[in-house]
């Protein structure tokens, strides 16, 4: 070996480990963007923009006013449909032999519920915030507080349901326990069960609904959405 | 092979049903409506069941149950499912697979739909059958309303063609959940539109409105004109989407253009059913909306639609009172509420020897209709009138019988408005608004000494005060009021009445 050779190696392994860690990078975002496109989040994130428009709308044209009994009503549907199109992401469109591709995959899963429960957070809360006007009586009723908490427990419905029912069908669980909280709201029953028709400040109803979240999202994250025979 | 052969060979030979018959049930089988069939028993229990048990034993009102609470738990059921139904074969893809399929795409679309619409009527009619057999048990007059359960099953029908041809045409993972969110704001908003009683198309269209009084359909038929309108317009949407759905190309349909091409694919006879059934949808619609854009209010209470409503449906409603109490004190009410006469008499018989004999005090008691009443009576909480000679109190259940009845409120409520009528008159009346604006009601509470003869006389029986009286002067003088005999209490009163009435009396002259 020259020194030449000799100073190429070495600058060789001067320069290999950067470039190594910026393509690892790259495949990183590759790979989650490909798991993202598979799932198909970005119609989620329009569908999750859709709802905050809904709430928006809602709040502006007094579809419900103020924060009576009515006023939770109208947003607790629309945030049941939030959590119900976080549940339905949960769909692998490459059935078993996807579970085999590599440590990452619980990862990514845990990530996408995560980031589209903040998502739908966010723009609910924008929605709102973009309607929002003390003086004519046009505000959301259980604040930002009552939107979290119902998003993030109705998801964790949802994903919990996508373990029994597969992804596409995860939807039923939290619409169908919405319609148990609407029930729950109009007979004015005050279970924690059934949060969703408690305060936004109740801690009870934020401590069930936190504990339905985290094991939804462990239980998904870990073992992922049943994969049907058919597909679904 | 000999005839006899052939004929033995033909007894275990069986034809075979139709081919769209086998593929309904085929659909049937497989509906995925099943998975909300738990959910939605559950929410049927604790909602509507025990919301119809808890209510008075009367046929009209437990039957609103159906659509103001069965209905609406139906809707995103209904919806998400059918909407999940219509986008199958969207949603995997095999559209170039069933290209080849013998029947055309429409027909294979309407079976899934059959599918699916079999399990909602089901699960709805199984609901109304619920409802409608613990009432049953329970009424003591007359039978199960026929209009809300056709109404309500018509209207699911229309729910589940519109998100079944909505999922066919956007066919996708989270069309299910949209459109049942989206079905179900829609009929949230139409029902605070029925509420509100703006009187609007929306609001006469929606299923699920407001509770109607007790007294209705009792006395006077209920018109079915609401009902029929909603049938019109929710088959109108029916036949609509599902015109909409053999039309479009998405699910193998020509088309609008190809719709009015006559050389057109997808075959002449299909392409004129199509369009046809949608046209006919569109056309039932519109005419069920006009409809419901004539919708005024009825003289014997709710709603009625001119072009619909028949004299007949004004004619009472001929029936045989149930009379009970003693000779002294007869009490009589519609035999709808047969059930509740031993605690109208008892009621009666606490509070009548204490005011027998009295100037203006009945002799008997007779319920009658609300709308027979004045409309200050029933518009401002009364129970009833004493009118004629001898005197009689007409009363109705409307207000003295609560949507969920509490046998306290209900003996109080007649005890304190007997008495507050002989004691001190009318409950009120109306006065013109200083300024004009129209007339506002101004309740007749009476003066200081006649508020405490009548919760003196109200104590002495166990009852509450009347509702207004706080004083704690009226207060001490009814206590002792009350506390005298029941024959000083009735000869001071026989003694004083009228000039307690025309407010000679103070408090401190009552004994």
């Amino acid at each position: 070996m020259s020194a030449a050779d000799s100073a190429s190696v070495t600058r060789a392994r001067h320069v290999a480990p950067s470039a190594a860690a910026g393509s690892a990078w790259l495949a990183g975002a590759h790979l989650t963007w490909l798991h993202l496109r598979s799932r198909q989040v970005p119609a989620a994130l329009a569908a999750l923009a859709g709802c905050a428009v809904v709430l928006w709308s809602a709040l502006t044209y007094h579809w419900w006013h103020g924060a009576s009994q009515a006023g939770t009503e109208l947003p607790m549907i629309i945030e049941g449909c939030a959590a119900a199109i976080i549940a339905v992401t949960a769909h692998n469109p490459f059935g078993e032999p996807e579970r085999a591709t590599g440590r990452w995959l619980p990862f990514l899963r845990l990530g996408t519920a995560l980031a589209l429960c903040g998502a739908a957070i966010g723009l609910l809360a924008l929605g709102a915030a973009a309607a929002y006007d003390p003086q004519a009586s046009v505000y959301l009723g259980t604040g930002v507080l009552g939107v979290a908490e119902n998003v993030m427990g109705f998801a964790g419905i949802g994903l919990i349901t996508s373990l029994v029912t597969g992804g596409l069908l995860a939807w039923t669980g939290p619409l169908g326990y919405m319609a148990v909280c609407q029930f729950a709201l109009v007979a004015n029953y005050s279970e924690p069960l059934t949060w969703a028709a408690r305060p936004a400040t109740d801690r009870g109803g934020w401590i069930t609904a936190m504990v339905v979240f985290a094991f939804g999202l462990a239980a998904f994250a870990i073992r992922g959405p049943r994969v049907r025979p058919s597909g679904e | 092979m000999t005839a006899a052969v052939a004929e033995g060979g033909r007894q275990g030979w069986r034809r075979p049903a139709p081919l769209v018959a086998r593929i309904v049930r085929m659909e049937i089988r497989h509906s995925t409506f099943v998975w909300g069939l738990p959910l939605l028993a559950v929410l049927f229990i604790f909602d509507p069941f025990r919301t119809a048990s808890a209510y008075p034993d009367l046929w009209p009102l437990r039957a609103t149950v159906v659509l103001n609470k069965f209905w609406p738990d139906c809707v995103p059921f209904t919806a998400g499912f059918s909407a999940w139904a219509g986008s199958r074969e969207g949603r995997r893809r095999v559209f170039d697979l069933l290209a080849t399929t013998a029947r055309p795409a429409w027909t294979r679309q309407l079976c899934s739909f059959a599918g699916t619409l079999a399990w909602v009527l089901a699960a709805f009619g199984a609901g109304a059958a619920a409802v409608y057999a613990k009432t049953a048990t329970e009424a003591t007059w007359g039978g199960p309303p026929v209009w809300p359960v056709v109404a309500g099953a018509v209207a699911l029908t229309a729910v589940s063609a519109v998100a079944f041809t909505l999922g066919a045409l956007l066919p996708g993972r989270f069309t299910a959940p949209i459109v049942a969110v989206g079905i179900m704001v829609v009929v949230l908003e139409a029902f605070r539109e029925a509420v509100s009683m703006s009187g609007g198309p929306i609001g006469v269209l929606s299923p699920a409105g407001a509770v109607p009084p007790n007294d209705s359909g009792l006395f006077y038929s209920l018109a079915p004109d609401v009902s029929i309108v909603q049938v019109i317009f929710f088959a109108g949407a029916t036949l609509g989407a599902i015109g909409l759905l053999g039309l479009s190309p998405r699910t193998g349909g020509v088309g609008w253009r190809g719709a009015l091409a006559a050389t057109s694919a997808g075959g002449a006879r299909l392409r004129t059913v199509a369009t046809a059934v949608f046209a006919a949808g569109v056309a039932l619609a519109v005419v069920g909306f006009g409809l419901a854009g004539t919708a005024k209010g009825s003289v014997i209470g709710g709603t009625e639609i001119p072009l619909l409503h028949g004299s007949a449906a004004d004619r009472p409603i001929p029936y045989t009172p149930v009379c009970g109490g003693g000779a002294s004190f007869p009490v009589c009410l519609h035999p709808a509420y047969q059930s509740y006469l031993g605690q109208a008499v008892k009621s009666f018989d606490l509070i009548m020897p204490g005011l027998a004999g009295l100037p203006g005090a009945p002799v008997r008691a007779v319920e009658v209709a609300d709308r027979a009443l004045p409309a200050i009576v029933f518009g401002q909480g009364g129970d009833g009138v004493v009118v004629g000679t001898p005197p009689v109190y007409e009363f109705t259940m409307d207000n003295a019988l609560a949507l969920i009845p509490d046998p306290a409120l209900f003996a109080d409520g007649f005890e304190q408005d007997i008495a507050h009528l002989v004691i001190v008159g009318p409950i009120g009346r109306m006065v013109p608004v200083p300024g004009g604006g129209g007339d506002e009601f101004q309740p007749d509470t009476g003066n200081l000494a006649q508020q405490a003869v009548l919760d003196g006389l109200l104590k002495a029986i166990g009852s509450q005060a009347y509702p207004g009286n706080q004083s704690p002067r009226i207060a001490a003088a009814a206590a002792r009021f009350a506390a005298l005999p029941a024959a000083t209490r009735h000869a001071w009163l026989v003694a004083n009445l009228a000039a307690l009435k025309s407010g000679h009396v103070t408090l401190p002259q009552i004994p």
